[in-house]
């Protein structure tokens, strides 16, 4: 009797979770269906000039359409394949833009840009969009399907290091700009890791010392609060002050190279910004250890040191470091408008190419910055699930 | 008696700031007042803000916050409601891995990848700030109606609550703290998102600073980064009036 009533119900959640995700997928399919009917390039006779709007060819159109409808279709019917279609999907986004800009380009002179146009964007959000809906199918369905999903990556790598992409104006812009971009790329990092190394250096004794004390934790909470509310643009602006001041007044910090405009007011203004997180998710984690851990440890007879570095902190260090992840993020943003003041990186590319119209200029500074973001954050919470695993099992 | 006196003196320190921060913003935008102060930062000579007032810019400024606040209530509301309907589980994380995407990519590249379709000037601005803005309203909104009692929702399906009564009287009323944290956070950000804005030609206290930046003059700067600082801590502070202490 019990196995009877259970059975419909067992099979209704499947098909409500069959549902949800066909939801997801057909998400997915609508910006992809759309993106075939739209531009997929813009050809322009040099990098700043009005263009024109390239379509698709009609084969090109048959088959993205075929595949669009494709990945939701396949969800119901073999769910095993839907992956590998959504993988397929995403990588083609790319391998078309490659050959439309490269066909685009074909007779035209070497000033000529073929950039990607709306079609492109909609198309890789859509296929994003059916690549996530097929992770989390391959998670319910089990252990071999898991990766499947990910074929994109090795696809996309095959598709960036074939040079299929060489004709993007993007990448043209780069070929102009190499050194400069590894340059300002290099600056770029420069100034987040050294940012997030003196934030932790700072932030983490303080934040220890400060979880200890009532009061003091209170005021560090509020204090770095409201230091967050002050945007960051002001936050550069308000730092050029003192230390412009303070370089006039001691001759030697300028020759050390402090002065208002440069890497010593960015690096300033970002390490104050980062220690806000750091301060705080290492404040709140310190004191969320419970009590009873804390005393349970206190009666196998470890010393205050032992406890810190054996119960608290290894306790402590998941939140703690999704606080260095927020830092982290918010830095590569604040990096990236440091070019305003003098201290370059990626910003630079996105503002000289506002100053002269050039959208694959801002493009060139645009995606790496976003790239650069999405990959420090994925890092750092790698690192985080990777602890909390270890903490969990031990 | 010692809980009303700790009542009391929590309540006023969310009053005070919330009549503080926006007194100090309003003496700063009286012509003239604030570039006199900073003069000396120039060399005594007195920063010249351009032809268009101080509290102008200011209203310009609040204009885009407000405007692109009310857009993400609008988008943002809804959408968390949608997605927190049971059996939507996929959309759910579907909507929180983008909204965390969006809160991973740099602000000034969200603005500048809008650049080469929407042009210079407002039109990025205002996508950036409701794309900014949606972030924290959905994911709180998201968390906030998880996080009403199960319990709460049998019970008022027990009363013969319809499904929409259930949404309207049970579970935005219980969510609606968490929402308005989010509120309150995106709002503030969204005051240092219109201040790069600027960047783009769109106006507003950025302005100021970029010019200031450009024409090397930290007096200029400062006049600017001083009162987006203030607005922005104004609008915490009111807004902080709304949202129960964490």
């Amino acid at each position: 009797m019990s196995a009877l009533s259970s059975a419909p119900a067992a099979r209704d959640r499947k098909i409500a979770v069959a549902g949800d995700l066909q939801a997801v997928f057909w998400l997915g399919a609508l910006p992809m269906l759309a993106a075939c009917f739209l531009p997929w390039v813009l050809l322009r006779p040099n990098r700043i000039a009005q263009g024109e709007y390239l379509h698709l060819p009609a084969s090109y159109l048959a088959l993205g359409l075929v595949l669009a409808l494709a990945v939701p279709v396949s969800a119901r019917v073999w769910p095993r394949l839907t992956g590998v279609l959504a993988s397929v999907a995403l990588a083609l986004g790319f391998w078309w833009l490659g050959t439309r800009t490269g066909a685009a380009l074909q007779g035209q002179s070497d000033l000529a840009r073929a950039s990607a146009s709306s079609g492109v964007w909609l198309w890789l959000l859509g296929a994003g969009i059916a690549v996530y809906g097929a992770g989390v199918l391959a998670a319910r369905l089990g252990a071999v399907q898991k990766w499947l999903p990910w074929l994109w990556l090795p696809l996309l790598l095959a598709t960036v290091l074939s040079g299929q992409l060489s004709h993007w104006s993007v990448i043209r812009e780069l070929g102009v700009q190499q050194s400069r971009f590894v340059q300002e790329l290099a600056q770029h990092l420069r100034l987040v890791l050294s940012a997030l190394g003196l934030a932790v250096v700072i932030g983490a004794p303080l934040a220890v010392w400060a979880s200890r004390r009532e009061r003091v934790a209170g005021t560090v909470l509020g204090l770095a609060n409201g230091i967050q509310t002050v945007p960051s643009l002001a936050l550069l602006g308000l730092l050029i002050a003192p230390l412009a001041a303070l370089s006039s007044a001691f001759p030697a910090l300028r020759a050390m190279g402090i002065s208002g405009i440069g890497t010593a007011p960015a690096l300033t203004a970002m390490t104050l910004y980062a220690l806000l997180p750091i301060l705080r998710n290492g404040v709140v984690a310190l004191r969320g250890v419970s009590p009873g851990v804390l005393d349970a440890a206190r009666g196998m007879g470890m010393t205050d040191n032992q406890r810190f570095w054996r119960v608290q902190l290894p306790l402590a260090l998941p939140v703690w470091l999704s606080g260095l992840r927020q830092a982290a993020a918010v830095l590569v943003g604040v990096a990236s408008v440091a070019q305003l003041i003098g201290a370059g990186g990626l910003g630079y590319f996105i503002f000289s190419g506002m100053q002269s119209g050039a959208g694959d200029l801002i493009l060139l500074g645009a995606v790496p910055a976003a790239l650069l973001a999405i990959v420090l954050s994925t890092l750092l919470r790698g690192l985080e699930s990777v602890l909390a695993r270890r903490l969990g099992r031990a | 008696m010692t809980t009303l006196v700790a009542r009391s003196r929590r309540s006023l320190g969310r009053v005070l700031p919330a009549l503080l921060w926006p007194a100090l913003l309003l003496a700063g935008v009286v012509p003239g007042l604030l570039p006199r102060l900073l003069a000396p930062l120039a060399g005594g000579e007195v920063p010249d803000t351009g032809s268009t007032p101080l509290w102008q810019l200011a209203l310009v400024h609040l204009g885009f916050v407000l405007s692109a606040e009310a857009a993400v209530v609008l988008l943002g509301v809804p959408l968390a409601v949608a997605v927190t309907r049971p059996g939507r589980e996929a959309l759910m994380r579907l909507a929180e891995a983008l909204t965390g995407l969006g809160q991973t990519v740099p602000t000034l590249a969200i603005l500048a990848l809008a650049v080469p379709t929407l042009g210079l000037g407002v039109k990025p601005t205002m996508l950036g700030l409701v794309l900014y803005a949606l972030v924290p309203v959905v994911s709180n909104g998201v968390a906030g109606l998880l996080a009403v009692d199960p319990a709460l929702k049998d019970a008022a399906e027990g009363m013969g609550m319809t499904g929409r009564q259930r949404l309207w009287r049970v579970e935005l009323p219980l969510s609606l703290p968490v929402l308005l944290a989010g509120l309150r956070i995106s709002t503030v950000y969204n005051v240092g998102t219109a201040t790069i804005g600027a960047a783009l030609g769109a106006g507003g206290l950025g302005l100021l600073i970029i010019n200031g930046l450009s024409q090397q003059n930290t007096a200029l700067v400062m006049v600017g980064a001083i009162l987006s600082a203030l607005l922005a801590l104004s609008l915490d502070a009111v807004l902080g009036l709304f949202t129960p202490p964490e």
